[in-house]
């Protein structure tokens, strides 16, 4: 069963100053399952999700991921991951192709496979091989958010981490963006994923976790607990009303 | 309202830096100003007294001539500025959903243009009206009007300046969708630049020395200046009113004719183009259609630097065409210097044997420092692409270096071309070629590391809005120290090797403090800023 463990974060702790966003979070993620991070504005999903990546340094605690020490195996774990924030984060100077060729390089992907790759998610994001010639500034948001959607799985990641992806999509990239979690996750990957948005987490979710005040309020596990799936939001605000 | 969007413009003006950057930027532009201002007025005294010699009328020609290149200048120089603040879609939108009527923006926006073309006509147009009256013993009107010629001749610039407004739009937008004629254009105005300047210089050493000013004055340029102080209309009719009270009421009509009609056809294009241009907005998008092919990672960070710099049009004049016009620029500085050196200074050499080395070797390491440190703000040039560099599987330090050697290599590049063109027309010494590009390579890669730094510094702090101000203090701390170590050295007569031999040493030190400690330096910046730089 511990094999099983993609990611385990033990008493991670984080302040910013004296302020303490994180104050000893436990969590444990399994291989081939969504997990979703649930929280509103402020309660440290983002943070937690950073601390877990490598974007920034914490300061108690442990992070493994594939059994690898963030602290120490850092390059070796972001091979093993797609991410995505919630701003769509790119060059604006390149076009659409020439970032995914940039990410693909960093990887050191095969050209074979990036052509494969590369075809496949223009397909799935629905994108027109013209538009991906156009430089990324003169993008709509959306049409960057998809970029960065693409770039985040165009090297082949076994793990999927998304922050707030939802942020600014219409309702047509949101669907797209459902099916593939959906289809991604049937290949045997994982996927993480923060939000503030209830039903999406309830959708595909298999777990969630509910974060309040940098600590870890609770976790339902849908395949257990089915019937939390629609009572969802109730529990949310629930747990946010008994800690107010 | 009127006002209050005045007010509006001008704060937006300022509004990207704190109040201490612009109390500081405000000084430094005092100074520039002010040099800029006395250097003008010294050539202009010196020219004017020459030209009395030749012929009175032509001196006040002179003058008609010196104006009406202050207005040229003036009205180019506010073609950007009425760009800026006309073709602001953010502003318009703003402004669309507030109450506030479209004659009464038109109006702002003019003001705004105009406020500033009589600023700039002020500054440089008084001097030169008070030298003119100094030295004929003008009475107070004159001066009075010399108050009020840029406000009266601000209409009509500020007119001329909307009327090319379109096209000038028309030919940026070209510019801003065809790369490579981006880079050409910015070529040729800044060796149009270095020419005027080569100009200028050549005329102040000519002054200085007193020699070859019979070629300039000749007969066809004598007939060309007084020929140009009757007809540069309307500067002179409106000279002709307040200053020779010829013909007044003709030179008022032309005057009021000329400026009314240029204030209504300003107008008439800004009403036009605030409707229908920006209603109609459309982007022209570049695409890039060339061969796709997956890259060695090290390759992908090297085109990644090339991209952020050659494809950036803040770079455009700020550093492309400075590296690629640095050889004729030096070339056309430091051999002007060396003739005025080697006449006057001849006697110094006595007691500064290496003052001409030296100064050949502050100038060139002050011209590399300067362009070197365009590109200081290496994070910040990163963008929203910054989450890339902190989530891709390289390390740190390894991105980092190649950061640092890209815009080391291109302007190293420069530097040993100019040195080049400077040893093959005999301008610089062997020495001076060997010890520059060693100085120079090192004060480039120093530059650009110690930007670095600065710019993680401030990213942990602040934001990405926030800029660095001390990059261009260093980028003039380290030659003018390095030269007055050269000077001292040279003064208490260290020999010549033993000097290179100290400021190399003194350079490796600066080098070597920045580094050692790079890698820890970096893994701990990186950690520090976070993941998102928006």
């Amino acid at each position: 069963m511990e094999d099983n463990k993609i990611i385990k974060i033990e008493n991670l702790k984080k302040s910013y100053g004296t302020k303490e966003v994180l104050k000893g979070v436990f969590l444990e993620v399994n291989q081939g399952e969504v997990f979703g991070l649930l929280g509103k504005n402020g309660a440290g999903k983002s943070t937690l999700i950073d601390c877990m990546i490598g974007l920034k340094k914490f300061n108690e605690g442990s992070i493994s991921i594939f059994d690898m020490d963030i602290k120490t195996s850092g390059i070796n774990i972001k091979e093993k991951f797609g991410y995505v924030a919630s701003e769509p984060l790119t060059y604006e100077m390149m076009s659409g192709k020439e970032y995914l060729l940039f990410v693909a390089s960093c990887y050191s992907m095969s050209q074979e496979a990036f052509d494969a790759n590369y075809d496949f998610l223009k397909k799935q994001f629905q994108i027109d091989e013209e538009d991906l010639t156009r430089r990324i500034r003169e993008y709509s948001h959306g049409m960057k958010q998809k970029v960065c959607l693409m770039a985040s799985l165009i090297h082949n990641p076994s793990l999927w981490i998304l922050d707030e992806p939802t942020v600014g999509l219409d309702i047509m990239i949101y669907d797209v963006l459902v099916n593939m979690m959906k289809s991604y996750v049937k290949n045997g990957n994982t996927i993480f994923v923060t939000s503030h948005n209830i039903d999406l987490v309830s959708d595909i979710c298999d777990r969630v976790a509910i974060i309040n005040d940098g600590n870890i309020q609770t976790l339902i596990d849908f395949n257990k607990e089915p019937f939390k799936r629609k009572n969802l939001k109730s529990i949310f605000f629930r747990i946010y009303k008994e800690n107010q | 309202m009127i006002l209050d969007l005045l007010i509006k413009d001008f704060k937006e003006e300022g509004s990207e830096s704190t109040l201490s950057k612009r109390v500081i930027k405000m000084i430094v532009d005092t100074i520039i100003y002010g040099l800029f201002i006395a250097l003008e007025t010294y050539i202009f005294i010196s020219l004017d007294r020459k030209f009395e010699t030749f012929s009175s009328n032509s001196s006040y020609g002179f003058l008609v001539l010196l104006l009406l290149l202050i207005l040229v200048l003036s009205i180019f120089g506010s073609l950007p500025l009425a760009r800026k603040a006309l073709y602001k879609t953010k502003d318009k939108l703003l402004l669309a959903s507030r109450p506030v009527l479209k004659d009464e923006i038109i109006i702002s926006k003019y003001l705004y243009v105009y406020l500033n073309t009589v600023k700039n006509i002020f500054i440089f147009s008084v001097p030169l009206f008070i030298g003119f009256g100094a030295t004929r013993g003008m009475m107070v009107p004159y001066y009075v009007f010399s108050l009020f010629y840029p406000f009266l001749i601000g209409f009509f610039g500020t007119g001329i300046t909307f009327i090319l407004l379109v096209p000038y739009q028309k030919g940026h937008e070209f510019l801003k969708s065809h790369y490579i004629l981006q880079i050409i254009a910015s070529g040729i105005l800044v060796t149009g630049i270095c020419l005027l300047y080569n100009y200028v210089l050549d005329l102040f050493l000519n002054l200085v020395m007193n020699t070859q000013l019979d070629q300039m004055f000749n007969q066809g340029f004598i007939s060309f200046i007084d020929s140009l102080s009757r007809n540069a209309h309307p500067i002179s009719s409106l000279l002709n009113i307040f200053i020779l009270s010829d013909n007044i009421l003709s030179s008022l009509c032309i005057f009021a004719g000329i400026t009314i009609v240029s204030i209504v056809l300003a107008f008439v294009i800004l009403n036009l183009t605030y409707s229908l241009y920006l209603d109609n907005e459309t982007k022209k998008s570049i695409k890039y259609h060339k061969q796709y092919k997956v890259d060695k990672p090290l390759m992908a960070l090297i085109k990644k630097e090339f991209i952020l710099i050659f494809r950036n049009t803040n770079f455009l004049f700020s550093y492309i065409a400075l590296i690629i016009m640095q050889p004729i620029f030096a070339t056309t500085v430091i051999s002007s210097l060396n003739s005025l050196l080697y006449v006057n200074l001849g006697m110094f050499l006595t007691y500064f044997p290496e003052l001409i080395n030296g100064l050949n070797l502050t100038l060139i390491l002050l011209f590399i420092s300067v362009i070197a440190s365009q590109t200081m703000e290496l994070i910040k040039n990163e963008g929203t692409g910054f989450i890339n560099m902190k989530t891709m599987p390289i390390s740190y330090s390894k991105q980092c270096i190649i950061k640092i050697a890209i815009p080391s290599t291109v302007s190293v590049f420069s530097l040993l071309v100019t040195l080049i063109c400077l040893i093959s027309l005999n301008q610089i010494t062997l020495t001076v070629f060997f010890i520059g590009l060693i100085i120079g390579m090192i004060f480039t890669i120093s530059l650009n590391i110690s930007g670095l730094y600065g710019n993680i510094n401030i990213l942990k702090k602040a934001n990405m809005d926030t800029k660095s101000s001390s990059s261009s203090l260093i980028s003039l701390l380290l030659p003018f120290s390095l030269a007055i170590i050269h000077f001292v050295m040279t003064f208490i007569r260290i020999p010549s090797w033993s000097i290179y031999l100290i400021e190399i040493s003194l350079c490796l030190i600066l080098f070597l403090y920045l580094i050692i400690p790079f890698k820890k330096r970096i893994i701990k910046g990186f950690l520090d800023i976070g993941g998102s730089l928006i």
